[in-house]
């Protein structure tokens, strides 16, 4: 075989094959990705576009469960409030009855009856970060005001819920008015105002049939509670799920994506061995002819 | 007295020998460089009965035809690969880096309709809807548009390979009239270049090529298309074509640009009429199901103004150029609360943009992928495209590499060999020069006995 002066472009085609391989792992090093163009992997540049997605949508659940959390906290604990209020009402109205109590402790009972009245409408009022949580989807709205003298609900009757997950939602804004007054004639405010006439009047059906109302609405109240328990527990579980997901998915994303910086160092290292190995052959391939022995 | 004068004679033919042979080294070692130079050597022959020595028979380049022919067979192959990779390289960078791209846009345009259905009646929300949603279109329209111009990129190209493979033509024609006019002279030269103008044309279209007996070559191109014959050359003409612009490839009034299969032209050809409308087509099918899924929603919803049945994306005709033409409609641009987020007309009520924040799941491209999964499987298209074609071109760049190394190994120039001969012209011209100097001696010893005589 004829060895040509062309062995010495080779040699130069080798220089340039080390010198991109290094180039490579360097570019790996100094990026921390696997990948630079799709066609390195074609099928992992798809997994890490489905990947990321993924992540993004547990990341936007996650987003939507801490305001949600934020919210039902804040939601539990004016429910809970509401109940205390409202067991407050009933032992004061009972106090009321009977023929023992005189006018001036009718009178003050009234005037604790209104304490609790107002603090009841204000806590059917509560808004978190300028939005009513009684109000249905008309979280602009004052729930509850007296309008003309009449108590008047001013919310809808939706509630809104928001996604916490897949096919996974807790709601947010209540329908005040299935608390306050539910299926009944009267809201619990306007039975507050007739029970207050009541006790001044020391009128017992009065008395009595605004205590009935009170127990219906303490029990709506509480039931209301219990639900957003239960979408708090519901929140704290997806948010289990969604950080485990995530991991799972990151772990997934990180394997196509990421670059072993372990295996990148040594392939930079062996490229550059491979390079001055090149460097070397070339130059002792131009190097040696027979002209400097003649 | 005469056999001396006949031997100083053949010792002059013979240094003369030996000088040729010299210099065809030199000329050798002078081109040892020159890209497609084919090593010559030098043709001695015993002398004519009675006159004796050596006799000059020309110089013969080291010419091998069939492996000449065979580089050329391999080498459109490799150059239309060669020329897919180069052009999807572009695309792939057009594409942006995966989830940093097309796909993070879609993220974030849902993540701001999900942001906003937590607090449906948020200014704050709304506005990050329309940013996000101008960004999702901007990005679709950037990238209808880098597709775009790949295309224009790739039929730039053909265009300049026409005007290449005209050019080569013409000088394999010229070629041709010279080599058949110094038929009986050292036409060596010129059939190098003959063999460096037909592998250029090689290089660029799947050409064959038909010795004539004058030694030059007829080229025909696509289905027996001649382009060079003889002395004759036809151009080849980049034709602009409605309605694209894009240039046709015509050889005499006809339209050959789906005749040429192989080599560069084929590849560009390819990749501007068959991959990136592709490419470009499934782009278009993404943002016209985002435009037309999204409007069907929010024309459901009702705006903070308390409208009804309005686009959020300006609607498109139909999937074609969806993504160039991607756009927020006009009102949605002036004003985020003419974002529909609710069913009921309450300022609360989340319903239709949960439904839109929900589309990211929803498997609505052809019915079976998601915006992201489609977005991917484009990527994986022209990332597999690609890589197709980086492989398939190192495949046949090793034919080719092999058989230019059998074909340098009759032709190329060996520098060591050439030292070698170098040498022996050089010892061989001393040994002759001594011989005439014997001679010579012999002659003066003889002049000097006639002259004492």
């Amino acid at each position: 075989m004829r060895v040509t002066f062309q062995t010495v472009n080779d040699g130069i085609a080798a220089v340039n094959t080390a010198a991109e391989q290094f180039a490579k792992a360097q570019r790996q090093v100094e990026t921390g990705r696997r990948m630079e163009n799709p066609s390195d992997d074609p099928a992992a540049a798809m997994r890490v576009i489905q990947g990321t997605n993924e992540i993004a949508t547990l990341d936007a659940y996650t987003r939507a469960n801490d305001t949600a959390s934020s919210r039902l906290t804040v939601l539990d604990t004016v429910l809970g409030t509401i109940v205390d209020r409202l067991s407050q009402a009933q032992a004061a109205a009972a106090q009321g009855r009977g023929t023992t109590a005189d006018t001036p402790t009718r009178e003050a009972l009234a005037a604790k009856l209104a304490g609790i009245r107002d603090g009841l409408v204000s806590d059917f009022n509560a808004t978190f970060r300028g939005t009513a949580l009684f109000a249905g989807a008309e979280v602009q709205a004052t729930a509850y005001a007296r309008v003309a003298g009449v108590w008047t609900y001013q919310g809808d009757a939706s509630e809104v819920t928001v996604d916490i997950g897949r096919n996974h939602g807790a709601t947010i804004s209540l329908d005040g008015q299935s608390i306050a007054k539910g299926g009944d004639a009267l809201d619990v405010f306007t039975a507050f105002d007739g029970m207050i006439t009541a006790v001044v009047a020391a009128d017992e059906a009065g008395m009595a049939a605004g205590m009935d109302a009170l127990r219906r609405t303490f029990d709506r109240a509480v039931r209301a509670q219990s639900l957003v328990g239960v979408d708090m527990q519901g929140v704290d579980d997806e948010q289990r799920n969604l950080s485990s997901f995530k991991l799972a998915n990151l772990q997934s994303v990180s394997k196509d994506r990421d670059a072993n910086l372990a295996a990148a160092i040594t392939e930079m290292n062996q490229a550059d061995t491979a390079y001055r190995a090149a460097l070397q052959a070339v130059g002792a391939t131009a190097k040696v002819s027979l002209l400097d022995y003649l | 007295m005469s056999g001396l004068m006949s031997s100083l004679s053949l010792a002059a033919r013979a240094l003369d020998a030996q000088r040729s042979g010299l210099a065809v080294t030199g000329e050798n070692i002078a081109n040892l460089n020159t890209e497609g130079y084919v090593r010559r050597s030098i043709q001695l022959a015993e002398g004519q009965p009675g006159a004796g020595g050596v006799d000059v028979l020309g110089t013969r380049a080291r010419r091998d035809v069939m492996l000449d022919a065979r580089i050329r067979q391999e080498l459109p192959s490799e150059s239309r690969e060669r020329a897919i990779a180069g052009s999807l390289g572009i695309v792939e960078a057009a594409l942006g880096r995966e989830g940093e791209s097309l796909d993070a846009r879609l993220v974030r345009f849902f993540d701001a309709f999900s942001s906003l259905a937590q607090d449906a009646s948020s200014t704050v929300a709304r506005d990050g809807v329309v940013q996000q949603g101008r960004l999702l279109a901007q990005s679709f329209n950037d990238i209808a548009s880098r597709l775009d111009d790949a295309r224009r990129g790739a039929d730039a190209q053909i265009r300049g390979g026409v005007a290449d493979l005209s050019r080569l033509a013409a000088q394999v024609a010229s070629l041709n009239q010279a080599i058949s006019a110094t038929l009986s002279g050292d036409a060596e030269g010129l059939r190098d270049q003959q063999a460096e103008a037909l592998k250029a044309m090689a290089d660029l279209a799947d050409i064959t090529v038909l010795r004539r007996g004058d030694g030059g070559v007829d080229v025909t191109l696509g289905e027996g298309r001649a382009i060079v014959m003889g002395a004759n050359a036809y151009a080849l003409t980049a034709v602009d074509t409605p309605p694209t612009g894009f240039a046709a490839v015509e050889l005499g009034g006809v339209d050959i640009t789906n005749e040429i299969g192989r080599g560069q032209l084929s590849g560009w050809v390819d990749v501007r009429d068959t991959m990136l409308p592709g490419y470009a087509s499934q782009l278009d099918a993404i943002a016209f199901e985002v435009v037309n899924e999204v409007n069907a929603l929010h024309q459901g919803g009702t705006d903070l103004l308390g409208a009804t049945g309005n686009n959020f994306f300006a609607p498109v005709g139909g999937s074609a150029g969806a993504a160039t033409v991607m756009a927020l409609t006009a009102a949605v641009e002036a004003d985020s609360q003419r974002v529909a987020a609710s069913q009921s007309g309450a300022p609360g009520d989340n319903q239709v943009a949960k439904a839109i924040a929900a589309l990211r799941d929803a498997r609505v491209v052809g019915g079976t992928a998601t915006f992201a999964d489609s977005w991917s499987q484009l990527v994986y298209r022209v990332g597999s495209d690609s890589q197709t074609a980086q492989a398939q071109q190192k495949s046949r760049q090793q034919v080719v590499e092999q058989v230019t190394i059998l074909r340098d190994q009759v032709s190329g120039v060996s520098l060591d060999e050439e030292a070698a001969l170098m040498m022996r012209f050089q010892r061989a011209y001393e040994a002759n020069a001594r011989y005439f100097s014997a001679v010579d001696d012999m002659l003066a010893t003889l002049m000097r006995i006639v002259g004492a005589g």
